[in-house]
């Protein structure tokens, strides 16, 4: 083995080294109910979600339009209040909390219709020309999980994966 | 052509319009729509009178769980905690001249507890008029109304595990903005609106209706309101489903 042979593993033994400590690094901020976000060479991706905004159904109780939220955030930890039956007190509550509403640019995997709802906010809208005939609130979220996930940026919370 | 007109005209005023159902939730915090959350007066030493009067001081647009309705008692026959609810939906995408035939609107509940147990606390729908649309601040405590939107439901009727729902009442439809923001809140009903003070129980004891809002996780627990309409074209005739509106175009 030559020095130049010598000189090549040495980089890539450093570089290895490199990658682990910085994947060690990542991995300590986890949270211990969810991740925040998938880590990936120490970069870690915030969390999206969605909300119904509106559900529109004709009259045989099929959804023919819906209007959907779309929203980035993290687990958090912040002081609430806590019942205890006929009393409480104010604790640490982890969970996860919405940072920001996402405009259309911020989520380019969606693409084509989206309304301007009051005050101007975002919100993209579905026909049952992208979901077909469903009838129920279970269906949606089936479908709009899919959307969800094509998100290439985030992270989609665990209650809105389709499993 | 003129047979194509004429299938049409038979078409829109003929074609008996059927009912539409449009279902709408609050914005979820950091809201830029249509605010959900808790209002309350927080003071000790309070009589009855006084705390269900008060301007307000206390509000929490952002918690994922908290109480369409609470009071808490302090010291001998004062009170401490007053909490009344508020829930605002964008029902802008009605038409202005749609016809609204039925109304409910639902919140679903987490927990609820009866102090002594020797009070009979119920809850219902009332207008509320919060200063913005987005954000709550402790003045919008007394911008919830007193005027009943829908019939009160109890405590033993109020579910912990599923969605409680008001059905409006004339009033309450008549509350429906067809253009923008409808305004909504909770109040309970047998006390805090009639200002009958409830038999005191114990310092610090609280008697509540404990609901999820839009913070929170998922979508099978936010509040909501469905709206049974008839889809009406302004100075035309009544439309019946999206494929009409295709048949006019």
């Amino acid at each position: 083995m030559n020095i130049e042979q010598r000189i090549v593993i040495i980089k890539k033994l450093i570089a290895a080294m490199t990658l682990l400590v910085s994947l060690l690094q990542a991995q300590s901020v986890h949270l211990p109910t969810q991740k925040l976000g998938e880590v990936k060479l120490g970069v870690v991706k915030p969390l999206t979600d969605y909300k119904f905004g509106y559900i529109k159904r004709d009259d045989a109780g099929r959804i023919t339009e819906v209007a959907v939220r779309f929203y980035e955030g993290a687990i958090t930890t912040e002081n609430e209040e806590v019942m205890h039956g006929a009393t409480s007190s104010i604790e640490p509550v982890t969970r996860y909390r919405r940072t920001k509403r996402l405009a259309k640019t911020e989520i380019p995997h969606i693409t084509e219709r989206f309304i301007k709802e009051q005050n101007g906010a975002d919100a993209k809208i579905y026909t049952d020309a992208d979901f077909g005939n469903i009838y129920t609130d279970e269906q949606l979220r089936a479908f709009l999980n899919t959307k969800l996930a094509g998100d290439a940026n985030r992270i989609p919370i665990d209650q809105e994966k389709n499993l | 052509m003129k047979k194509f007109l004429i299938i049409l005209l038979f078409f829109g005023f003929t074609h008996a319009a059927s009912a539409l159902t449009l279902t709408v939730y609050p914005d979820a915090d950091p809201e830029t729509t249509s605010v959900d959350g808790m209002v309350g007066q927080v003071q000790v030493g309070l009589s009855w009178a006084s705390i269900t009067g008060a301007a307000g001081n206390s509000a929490t647009p952002s918690t994922a769980d908290n109480h369409a309705a609470r009071w808490q008692d302090n010291t001998t026959n004062t009170w401490q905690n007053l909490s009344r609810g508020i829930f605002l939906f964008d029902t802008s995408s009605l038409g202005d001249c749609d016809t609204i035939n039925s109304g409910t609107m639902s919140i679903y509940g987490n927990a609820k507890n009866n102090g002594s147990g020797s009070n009979s606390p119920t809850v219902n729908v009332y207008t509320s008029t919060p200063a913005s649309n987005t954000n709550l601040v402790g003045g919008d405590f007394a911008q919830v109304g007193s005027t009943a939107q829908a019939t009160a439901i109890t405590f033993t009727n109020f579910s912990t595990t599923g969605y409680n729902d008001f059905t409006l009442n004339g009033t309450g439809l008549s509350n429906i903005s067809k253009t923008g923001i409808t305004k909504f809140g909770t109040r309970e009903a047998s006390y805090d609106v009639t200002g009958t003070a409830p038999t005191w129980a114990g310092d610090g004891t609280q008697t509540y209706f404990e609901i999820y809002f839009a913070e929170q996780t998922g979508t099978a627990n936010d509040p909501k309101l469905v709206i049974d309409y008839t889809s009406s074209a302004c100075g035309g005739a009544a439309l019946s489903q999206e494929s009409d509106f295709i048949v006019f175009e």
